[in-house]
């Protein structure tokens, strides 16, 4: 098991060396200068070429990208050109807030997704049922950034039961934690009951019931732990979803969090900082399929076995 | 099987509650370090851990309640005003100035702040400054010359320094941006209370000059201990303005306490709470349901009949010294020619685009110097909306059937930016030329603007002090302004003219010779197309009294003088 931990961490670090290669050449191909997006109206060449000389920005690529790995691998990400601030510790202070906004967003998705898929296959081609899947094609068709506008619009503006904007109280999150999770919540309840259906029509099920277990013991103790198997890796997969997502939601409900902080760095050509941001993003994100492929083993005897 | 699954959706939501518990601390305490308000202590605290480790959460260290609540779309780069052009509302309201910009019925003065008066040598070179006693810092220390000195010395020379334009013409300021002198010369204190301030040659915009944001004054002591924290850590962050910076969440707020120690009556609110709102449609929602007390309402020029309509009390009109243009490049076929560009300057109906986008609210302006500007000529010959000549000129130009140029624009510029140009865009296709409209975003944008390449564009200046100078110097001063400002405009004896004019010492003259070329270089060589000057308007909810929004109409807003009504 631990071995097989540590040979999905050495596969991810040439992942993530590509990452940062990727988006350092990216970001200085792109036309705009980070200086002058600073300086705005009040450009003057001069002082951009003395500013940049600061930054280091006149040496070399290969110098400049050189330089930034040895840094980023002792920790040092730089400092942000726009916030005048180390970048490691905007992101550690932003970071919670969209890992907050995640989790509670997967929670969101996960139990209701969950609840929903377990009823519409239990009640399969019944009301409930039809009523379940029409929301979640709902969720999975709607862009996130349409559902937390109407859902501001309608639970924030109108009836004024949620704050507008902000992160700073439980009252906040609820609004984003279920915009951001609404979408995932769709997918995961249409496979929860596809996959539920399904099994339901298995010979062992069949055998269960014939054996007089109650519908839910066939249901939990049965069909259910079979159809999580790919519901399972689907939700860990969400995360990244739920990170590009969270951009959205950030940006509409005003979340501090580090996809606002991105989108910022990106008008602004604030280089330090999005690779910074880039790269702990990406690190989440391997992470997420690191503990997926955990979860797997965890539920699947035949791969834990097979490992 | 079953208890496992249960473990992992309970570990999850275990997990995700531990961190909703302590995000709220850590989240928010590590630079929002919280000043410790009253006290001389200046030392350069160091803004991280500790600070989260000391309160749970800085948050709720400050109270509140009662404070004006205003947003801004992103954060502000630092409240250290040397090093940003862009972001003045903080230094407005934590500093002060040697002296202010007082407009009272279109009439512009300089009225004495720091400084209760002064005096300029009869060749325009010296101006002796005569302190205000008594002042006091927000960390208690005292104001005197010595922070004079060090404030114009750092605006000089502390890395990413954004505002050296300002004392450019100071003595001692060349060498000191080169390199070749440490100390700026021209700057000294007489004595405790007086500061004398030489200059290269006269510039008659000088006084106007001290009075921008960017001329700020710091405390000598608390700057230099501060270090690279000076702007971005609130506790060390100090000025003599009517209000102090307490605490700066990023991404989230900022907040303000009032300083009742103000050598002026203290302010009339207890603080400001600057909210950081992304998005300004959020912004107009939360002012409707009264969760904000002023929104700017530039921002959205969708929602201004609405909230006029629905608050015609409520509504605060603003001067706005500053000029919407449109300029087209010299370097471009047939854009060189000056009866094309009269003719673009003729087919463009301002009046129009004013009326559809901004409801009629603003001026046309025929020149460079918008109203309400030091300078601006009531007799400039106005440029009439007339396709018909228009289309004549372009006859005349050998252009007859038309030809296509292209319309940069600045998608972040906002919606009636490029709503404008569309409008442009339409007019000029009633004359026969075809304008394409090629959206960048903001860097790429001011990267091919500063490469002189860009074809055309519009965007609006305003005044950072009150002198023709900064607008006639800024797009016309020299060729390396001009290929950045004006896209190229080529008559480098005008330009050699405009340059001058800066020392003229005889107030008349100095101002009649830049009407002179204000005149020739808008009108006769048709070098832009001068739009119009819009009114500022702003949104203040029932309780706010006497909010006057800045004199050149900036965005960033004084708070002081603000009362609430209940």
């Amino acid at each position: 098991m631990l071995s097989k931990v540590l040979k999905r961490i050495a596969i991810s670090i040439p992942v993530l060396i590509g990452v940062v290669l990727l988006i350092f050449i990216m970001l200085r191909v792109v036309p705009g200068d980070p200086v002058a997006t600073m300086m705005g109206e009040h450009v003057n060449p001069a002082m951009i070429e003395k500013i940049s000389a600061e930054l280091g920005l006149d040496q070399p690529l290969y110098i400049q990208f050189f330089k930034y790995v040895g840094n980023a691998l002792r920790g040092d990400f730089g400092t942000s050109y726009r916030l005048n601030r180390n970048v490691t510790q905007i992101i550690l202070e932003s970071f919670p807030h969209t890992v907050k906004l995640s989790l509670l967003a997967a929670l969101v998705a996960w139990i209701v997704g969950l609840v929903a898929g377990i009823i519409a296959a239990i009640r399969q081609n019944r009301l409930l049922d039809r009523l379940f899947m029409g929301c979640s094609l709902m969720g999975v068709s709607m862009p996130v950034f349409m559902t937390a506008l109407v859902l501001q619009y309608i639970f924030a503006f109108k009836l004024q039961w949620f704050p507008i904007s902000g992160f700073d109280s439980w009252q906040a999150m609820i609004l984003p934690a279920i915009a951001l999770g609404w979408n995932s919540a769709g997918s995961i309840a249409r496979m929860t009951r596809s996959n539920l259906v399904e099994i339901l029509q298995n010979d062992y099920i069949r055998t269960a019931r014939a054996k007089g277990l109650r519908e839910h013991g066939v249901i939990i103790g049965h069909a259910l732990k079979n159809a999580m198997l790919p519901v399972v890796t689907m939700m860990a997969l969400q995360i990244s979803s739920m990170l590009s997502g969270a951009v959205l939601t950030e940006s509409v409900f005003g979340v501090p969090g580090i996809g606002r902080l991105s989108v910022n760095a990106i008008e602004t050509r604030d280089m330090p900082l999005l690779q910074g941001t880039v790269i702990f993003t990406t690190i989440l994100i391997i992470l997420g399929n690191l503990v997926a492929d955990l979860l797997y083993n965890v539920l699947d005897p035949r791969i834990r076995e097979g490992a | 099987m079953k208890k496992k699954l249960s473990l992992i959706l309970a570990g999850a939501m275990v997990l995700s509650m531990a961190l909703t518990g302590c995000g709220g601390g850590s989240g928010s305490g590590d630079t929002s370090a919280t000043a410790a308000a009253a006290g001389g202590e200046t030392a350069a605290a160091e803004a991280d851990t500790e600070a989260a480790a000391a309160g749970e959460s800085s948050e709720s260290d400050i109270d509140t309640t009662g404070f004006l609540v205003t947003p801004k779309d992103t954060d502000i780069q630092t409240a250290d005003v040397q090093r940003t052009s862009a972001d003045y509302e903080l230094p407005l309201n934590i500093y002060d100035r040697l002296a202010d910009i007082k407009v009272e019925n279109g009439v512009s003065s300089v009225e004495p702040s720091l400084a209760e008066s002064w005096d300029i040598s009869e060749d325009g070179l010296e101006y002796t400054f005569h302190l205000r006693q008594g002042v006091k810092f927000h960390n208690g220390n005292d104001f005197t010359a010595e922070d004079v000195v060090y404030t114009f010395n750092r605006l000089l020379t502390v890395s990413g320094a954004m505002n050296t334009e300002l004392l450019e013409q100071v003595q001692g300021a060349a060498e000191v941006l080169d390199g070749t002198a440490t100390e700026l010369s021209g700057v000294e204190a007489v004595d405790d209370y007086t500061v004398k301030i030489t200059l290269v040659e006269p510039f008659g915009a000088f006084l106007s000059c001290i009075t921008a944001p960017g001329a700020s004054i710091y405390d000598s002591e608390a700057t230099e201990a501060a270090g690279d924290q000076f702007g971005l850590d609130p506790s060390v962050t100090v000025g003599t303005g009517p209000f102090k910076f307490v605490e700066w969440t990023l991404n989230d707020r900022m907040v303000l306490v009032r300083n009742d120690d103000y050598w002026k009556e203290p302010a009339g609110i207890p603080g400001v709470v600057i909210r950081i709102v992304p998005d300004t449609e959020t912004q107009t929602m939360m002012f409707e349901n009264g969760e904000l007390d002023i929104i700017d309402l530039d921002e959205i020029p969708d929602a201004v009949d609405r909230l006029k309509a629905t608050y015609p009390d409520q509504i605060v009109e603003g001067n706005r010294v500053g000029v919407t243009y449109m300029i087209m490049n010299y370097n471009v076929e047939p854009l060189n020619n000056i009866n094309v560009r009269k003719a673009i300057q003729r087919a463009i109906d301002r009046q129009a685009i004013l009326d559809a986008l901004y409801g009629g609210m603003g001026t046309v302006e025929n020149g460079i110097y918008p109203h309400g500007l030091i300078g601006f000529n009531d007799e400039l010959p106005a440029i009439e909306y007339d396709p018909e000549e228009a289309k004549a000129l372009l006859a005349e130009a050998g252009y007859a059937d038309g030809f296509t140029m292209e319309l940069a624009s600045d998608t972040s510029a906002g919606d009636a930016v490029a709503m404008t140009l569309e409008i442009i865009k339409e007019q000029l296709a009633e004359v026969g030329i075809t304008a394409e409209i090629k959206n960048y975003d903001e860097s790429s944008w001011l990267d091919l603007r500063n490469s002189g390449e860009m074809c055309a564009f519009t965007a609006t200046w305003t005044a950072d002090f009150n002198d023709p100078d900064n607008f006639i110097y800024t797009f016309f001063g020299n060729e390396e302004k001009s290929k950045i400002r004006s896209l190229n405009y080529p008559d480098a004896d005008k330009m050699a003219r405009v340059t001058a004019a800066r020392a003229m010492v005889n107030e008349d003259e100095r101002i009649a010779e830049y009407q002179a070329l204000e005149k020739e270089i808008v009108q006769d060589d048709a070098a832009w197309v001068p739009m119009y000057s819009r009114v500022h308007l702003f949104a203040v909810s029932k309780r706010v009294q006497g909010f006057t929004p800045f004199w050149s109409g900036y965005g960033d807003k004084p708070f002081y003088g603000i009362t609430f009504s209940e």
